[in-house]
């Protein structure tokens, strides 16, 4: 068993550490974080052309919001790229290679996880780096809430990844993982817009059929909430904005369990697939 | 060393492999031969467990391969006919790689060694993307051999390599052997197999239909044996002579050169050639045709599938 464990956890690193320096060597994530920090930028910018025009002497944690703005946007990047990593190794073949030797799913399903997982970690520190300047530069303090946001969006993006990893165990085919990914986001996405569009409804007095959709969409939110990752984000995020404690911890235990859940339905998919094309 | 007990393989209503009863010795080389589909891959999936048999067994080194399959996998190489490798990855990056996945202790020391071997080292730090496809298999070559494993199994090894390739790694394949390990090697390149291999089984249609070592197969489908025997004249002292025999068959001739079929009870070339001294002929040279695993190879599969033709018919 300890033996097992040993062999497991060496070819989980392994192929960790190999797909880390295959994605540092790739196209997609420089013009993943340029993007995320365009954006950022383009935020701060904003926040301190506002202090300017309206004459505020002080905007609370203008450098937050731009940083979790980055958090969402590499978090859809791993989001899709662990979509596709399974099932692009099993495309090229390369999959099959592996498991001639000493490798089995738990083992492949967690170096893949942990792969994203420190690509992740090694863009958050590019991150921390591009905002203590952005600091320097405009003066915005960084707080203990960002750096309170900065360790959650680790565990978090682990829940992100962890989804992406499960499209990626139940397709066959690469384009597949990527539509069935997309559809899913906008799924999750319309019915939380719907969801919120509600709210602003005047329900006092509904029709039958209105408060009937209210019903199933709120059931839909709330299978919603438990299902998709980026609700895990918005409320560990959200807990970082209200500095609220019980929520953060919560938000980092479930989030935890989220990525567990799903990295043990993945290998229980992958195993049925198989490795084959 | 492997060994196969009942091993079926069904996808729905067909049969890719049926009751296969394989045993591979341990220091022997073992040739797989089958046409296409006949369930070879089907056959070496099984093997590595990538593929989950219908029914039977599978024994690696003595142990079942369910029971411990990482660690039974660990002392095997595998080379199989299509080198899905990493593109992006060095030569060296890449066999460093599975060396660590393997656990090779100074694998920088046993790279170097075999990528000397099969003239790779000067591209070590190319990057595998733009290696031939001759290079590739060299590469899965040394892949398989890095962990110094036990057993090699291997599917079509040369296919992709020109004839210098295919010797440098027919002289792999033979100094391994002569290090005592063992391989299991499919192939369709039949006179490779008959120069590597010392056993051969042949599948058709997911049966194993035969398995003997080389000239116990060819013994199999030998039904007669052809005597070409060459004199400084034949005459027809000499032919009546040979016609009188009764384990001739059947004899021609054209010019000087007689062709003889014998049964193949034993060895009947004294009795021909004091059967010719005694009509007054002078020979001159005599030679047994031998028969090549090609030829058993068709024979055998031929005589299968007019057997499946013949059952079929009934």
């Amino acid at each position: 068993m300890k033996a097992h464990l040993h062999q497991r956890w060496h070819v989980a690193k392994l192929i960790s550490l190999r797909g880390l320096r295959s994605g540092l060597r790739g196209a997609v994530l420089p013009f993943a974080l340029t993007f995320a920090f365009l954006f950022a930028a383009v935020l701060i910018a904003g926040n301190v052309g506002q202090l300017g025009q309206e004459g505020l002497l002080a905007i609370p944690r203008p450098l937050t919001y731009p940083f979790f703005s980055v958090v969402y946007i590499l978090s859809f990047y791993l989001a899709l790229a662990g979509a596709l990593a399974i099932v692009r190794d099993r495309d090229r073949g390369t999959m099959e290679t592996l498991f001639y030797g000493p490798v089995d799913e738990v083992s492949y399903i967690f170096g893949r996880f942990f792969e994203h997982l420190l690509l992740f970690i090694a863009m958050l520190v590019l991150t921390i780096i591009f905002f203590l300047l952005a600091s320097l530069i405009t003066r915005f303090a960084i707080t203990v809430q960002f750096w309170q946001a900065c360790l959650l969006s680790v565990f978090l993006a682990a829940g992100v990844i962890a989804f992406g990893i499960f499209i990626s165990s139940i397709t066959k085919r690469t384009i597949n993982a990527v539509v069935l990914f997309l559809v899913l986001m906008l799924l999750f996405m319309g019915i939380q817009i719907t969801q919120q569009s509600l709210a602003n409804i005047d329900l006092s007095n509904p029709s039958a059929g209105l408060a009937l959709a209210v019903k199933v969409i709120t059931f839909l939110g709330k299978v919603v909430s438990w299902v998709s990752p980026f609700s895990y984000l918005s409320g560990g995020l959200r807990a970082v904005d209200l500095a609220s404690t019980g929520q953060y911890v919560l938000s980092l235990v479930k989030a935890t369990v989220y990525a567990l859940v799903l990295q043990g339905a993945s290998i229980y998919f992958f195993q049925r697939r198989g490795v084959r094309k | 060393m492997l060994r196969t007990e009942g091993l079926t393989k069904k996808y729905d209503q067909l049969k890719a492999v049926v009751d296969l009863n394989l045993h591979v010795h341990k220091g022997e080389t073992y040739g797989f031969l089958g046409p296409n589909g006949a369930g070879k891959t089907t056959t070496i999936m099984m093997l590595l467990g990538l593929e989950k048999p219908t029914e039977g067994k599978i024994w690696l080194f003595g142990q079942e391969l369910s029971t411990d399959p990482m660690a039974i996998k660990k002392r095997i190489g595998v080379v199989l006919e299509h080198q899905y490798l990493y593109d992006e990855m060095t030569a060296w990056e890449y066999l460093n790689f599975f060396a660590q996945l393997y656990e090779v202790e100074n694998p920088a020391k046993r790279i170097s060694e075999l990528l000397e071997r099969v003239h790779l080292y000067d591209r070590k730090d190319d990057f595998v993307g733009g290696y031939s496809r001759g290079m590739r298999q060299k590469l899965s070559i040394v892949r398989a051999l890095l962990h110094d494993p036990e057993l090699l199994i291997l599917d079509e090894p040369v296919s992709a390599l020109d004839p210098y390739g295919i010797k440098e790694v027919r002289d792999l394949i033979l100094e391994e052997q002569a290090r005592g390990r063992t391989f299991f090697i499919s192939s369709h390149i039949l006179s490779e197999i008959e120069k590597t291999c010392s056993r051969v089984g042949i599948i058709h249609k997911g049966v194993l239909l035969a398995e003997d070592d080389m000239e116990g197969l060819k013994a199999k489908v030998r039904e007669e044996q052809e005597f070409t025997v060459e004199l400084e004249e034949v005459t027809n002292s000499v032919t009546e002579h040979l016609n009188q025999l009764p384990f001739v068959n059947s004899l021609d001739f054209e010019n000087n050169k007689l062709y003889i079929n014998t049964d193949t009870q034993e060895d009947y070339r004294p009795q021909i050639s004091r059967a010719i001294a005694a009509a007054g002929g002078t020979i001159l040279s005599m030679q047994a045709k031998e028969l090549s695993l090609e030829d058993a190879f068709v024979t055998i599969t031929e005589k299968n599938l007019s057997l499946l033709t013949k059952e079929a018919n009934k």
